[in-house]
């Protein structure tokens, strides 16, 4: 960097040098100019004085006189601008000026004093040794002129030379600083170009990621086994992926565009109602949400499905509704399976109910058939009295019992009142004898007149299921509480509002759940009782439940001894018909 | 008192009961008829079953004697000498097939007859007894069963 400024300014030295030295040239030029043009002058002046005083010589006439008086002071101011020129060499003039001091004093003046008194001025010597010194000043001045032009000429070669070395030093100077900015500006360009060239390789990268995750989010949707279509917010149909197709029967090329509950055609399948858009319910809640159950989707060519599915919104990064996606799947199988598993339990269930039944009828039916034996012996008529007495109060028992059998699967298909207190009581009654031969101690605290609507055959089964579950688990000689409350609608601590309802307790002192399965615990086939259980029995109940818009759930006694299976039943539920 | 007319319906090993007389004796009048009156354990935790029971046997001319639970009925084995035992399966704490089974280990020649309400036990505790027998199969099956227990006894005694 430093180098070619220090270069280029040495030029530039150079360049001004030259210039001044051309200058210098020039004003020699000139000089040489003024000292031809002075001399010429003066050897006018000197033939003017030569030929005045000729005309005078040969005239007389004073007149003739007048260019020699004339050419006195001129030649005077052109001796002394002779003198004065510069800058250049002053030629000697002494010599010139004596001679022609002498050619005046010594020819001139003596000649007019003589023509003047009107002498003879004829004289021949006298004449040439005046024009010998005229030659000789004539000369002198010539030499000077041709002295003068040589060193013009010089000058002006110089002049031309150093024009030229002028230009050279310009072209290079200009190269050099061309080349300097060149240089200078290289790194700039540099800098500019290599800024340029990132930003482009970022935005190629930028671009190939784009393409690389679209790909794989392509590849994500074609592969994943639910059906997804994605809407813009108008609910128009901007992407299916191929199950979605399959399911729907409608190709992603003509659905595009089109509102989604064209191509998503979905009813309740009970109802045969339109089941509001998902896009519509995303948009009303702004939330994920899920379908109803039982929903069917109609498909393209009419057939139906039983599908499952949920709506999301897609947001932008400012949280603005860009669109909504839509998950949904095939549950035609699942449902099946759902089904023949309820019957199952139900089987399941009526076989524990027959060996039940067995168990409490077979007692009363035996004392009252060896009642009846007595009697054929013909006992004392007291005798008599109190055996039948005693056969009456054991059908009577035996009525009761059936009567609550009865009761388990007398099912309405609207919700009826249910007094829960007699419905606990009678599934108690009915628990009796199993409770009483595992030697299980049950206390009870039933809060009479608490009703609530639903399916008594259902809760029946909710509470026998729950109620079995603590005896099997509390084990021989174990304890049961049975607790039912009110509980008044209210809000609860995080600000939910709780439905007025009943809580039915089922607390037991037996080891716990298990913390592995309590996750588990609802779900199908999770059995604690080995070959003794099916699996079902808490997933019917939950399902009973939620039908009945209640919640079951199993907690950990406090006093960290059993747990405690804890159901709300809602006083007038909105029966969810999705709920099994 | 129409002895021939009860004989007409029910077995005919119990021919009729002394009945003006709770306390009185049975009369047995097939071969076996022994003058002394067998001593019977009845082990169940209902209540009226068990009164009816009691009545039953000792007017088909039994000594009966009582319990409501395995553990008091095991008592009662242990420090009487008992006969027979006509045992319930389903009770609280121990079950009938407990019970048999220490009774077993006590005194393994005394005859147990297991009574049931359910309808099908374990192959384990219906081979441990003598007699299994369901509920509500009636009395003179009971009673049938009960002397042919004792007898089978007396004559293997003998």
């Amino acid at each position: 960097m430093v180098l070619p400024v220090v270069s280029c300014l040495a030029l530039a030295g150079v360049l001004a040098w030259q210039v001044q030295q051309a200058n210098t040239t020039v004003s020699l030029i000139e000089h040489s100019n003024r000292t031809i043009a002075l001399a010429t002058r003066l050897e006018l002046l000197i033939v003017d004085e030569e030929t005045g005083l000729r005309g005078y010589q040969t005239t007389a006439d004073p007149r003739f006189l007048e260019p020699y008086n004339r050419a006195q002071p001129r030649f005077t101011r052109a001796i002394d601008e002779m003198r004065t020129n510069a800058p250049g060499p002053t030629p000697n003039l002494s010599s010139f000026i004596a001679e022609h001091d002498a050619w005046q004093k010594g020819f001139a003046q003596p000649l007019i004093s003589v023509i003047r008194a009107g002498g003879n001025t004829k004289d021949v010597d006298i004449n040439i040794t005046g024009k010998g010194e005229m030659d000789r000043m004539r000369a002198f001045l010539n030499n000077i002129i041709a002295n003068s032009e040589g060193l013009r000429a010089e000058r002006i070669d110089t002049w031309h030379r150093q024009t030229r070395d002028l230009r050279i030093i310009l072209v290079v100077l200009t190269l050099g600083i061309g080349i300097l900015i060149a240089w200078f500006t290289r790194d700039h360009l540099h800098v500019v170009s290599n800024a340029f060239r990132r930003a482009m390789d970022r935005e190629k990268d930028r671009a190939a990621q784009l393409y690389e995750s679209e790909q794989n989010l392509r590849t994500t949707l074609s592969s994943i086994g639910d059906g997804v279509i994605a809407c813009d917010t108008n609910g128009c149909v901007q992407m299916m992926n191929p199950v979605a197709e399959q399911l729907t029967g409608w190709r992603e090329s003509d659905a595009r565009n089109r509102p989604l509950t064209e191509v998503f055609h979905i009813v309740n399948e009970s109802t045969r109602e339109l089941v509001e858009s998902p896009v519509a319910k995303v948009q009303r809640l702004g939330t994920v949400v899920g379908l109803a159950n039982h929903t069917i989707l109609i498909r393209r060519d009419g057939s139906e499905i039983a599908i499952d599915d949920s709506g999301a919104p897609i947001r932008s990064a400012a949280g603005a509704l860009t669109g909504i996606v839509m998950v949904f799947r095939d549950v035609t199988m699942e449902r099946r399976t759902h089904d023949v598993l309820l019957a199952n339990e139900k089987l399941a269930v009526a076989g524990r109910l027959a060996a039940t039944i067995a168990h409490e009828i077979h007692n009363p039916l035996d004392s009252v058939a060896n009642l009846l034996y007595l009697l054929h012996q013909n006992p004392a008529p007291e005798d008599a009295k109190h055996f039948l007495d005693l056969a009456q109060s054991e059908l009577a028992r035996v009525t009761q019992i059936s009567r609550a059998m009865l009761g388990l699967y007398r099912e309405s298909r609207a919700p009826v009142p249910i007094d829960l207190k007699e419905t606990i009581q009678e599934v108690l009654l009915l628990l009796e004898g199993r409770v009483h031969s595992l030697g299980i101690h049950v206390t009870t605290d039933l809060k009479p007149d608490i009703v609530v609507e639903g399916f008594p055959g259902e809760l029946r089964q909710v509470f026998t299921n729950i109620i079995t579950n603590a005896t099997e688990a509390v084990g021989p000689n174990g304890s049961i509480s049975v607790r039912l409350t009110p509980r008044p609608a209210s809000v609860s601590e995080s600000g939910e509002r709780l439905e007025e309802g009943a809580i039915v307790e089922v607390i037991d002192n037996g080891p716990g759940i298990a913390p592995e399965v309590r996750d588990r615990l609802f779900q199908p086939f999770l059995t604690t009782k080995g070959e003794h259980g099916t699996g079902l029995g808490l997933w019917i109940s939950q399902g009973i439940v939620h039908k009945l818009g209640g919640t079951i759930e199993l907690v950990p006694s406090p006093d960290g001894h059993g747990t405690i299976a804890r159901i709300f039943l809602a006083t007038k539920p909105t029966i969810n018909p999705g709920g099994d | 008192m129409n002895h021939s007319g009860i004989s007409h319906f029910y077995e005919p090993q119990v021919i009729g009961i002394l009945s003006t007389n709770r306390t009185s004796l049975p009369v047995f009048l097939n071969s076996n008829m022994e003058n002394r009156a067998h001593l019977v354990l009845c082990v169940d935790d209902e209540v009226v079953g068990l009164r009816v029971r009691k009545i039953l046997l000792e007017r088909a001319g039994y000594q009966v004697l009582t319990a409501p639970d395995g553990q008091s009925g095991l008592d009662i084995f242990t420090a009487q000498p008992v006969e027979a035992v006509v045992l319930d399966y389903a009770m609280p704490g121990m079950h009938g097939g407990e019970v048999a089974q220490r009774m077993r280990q006590y005194k393994p020649d005394v005859p147990i007859l297991l009574l049931s309400a359910y309808v099908g036990l374990p192959d384990e505790v219906s081979s441990l007894v003598d007699v299994y027998m369901t509920k509500g199969e009636g009395a003179p099956a009971l009673l049938n069963k009960l002397g042919n227990l004792l007898s089978d006894t007396a004559s293997n005694q003998t």
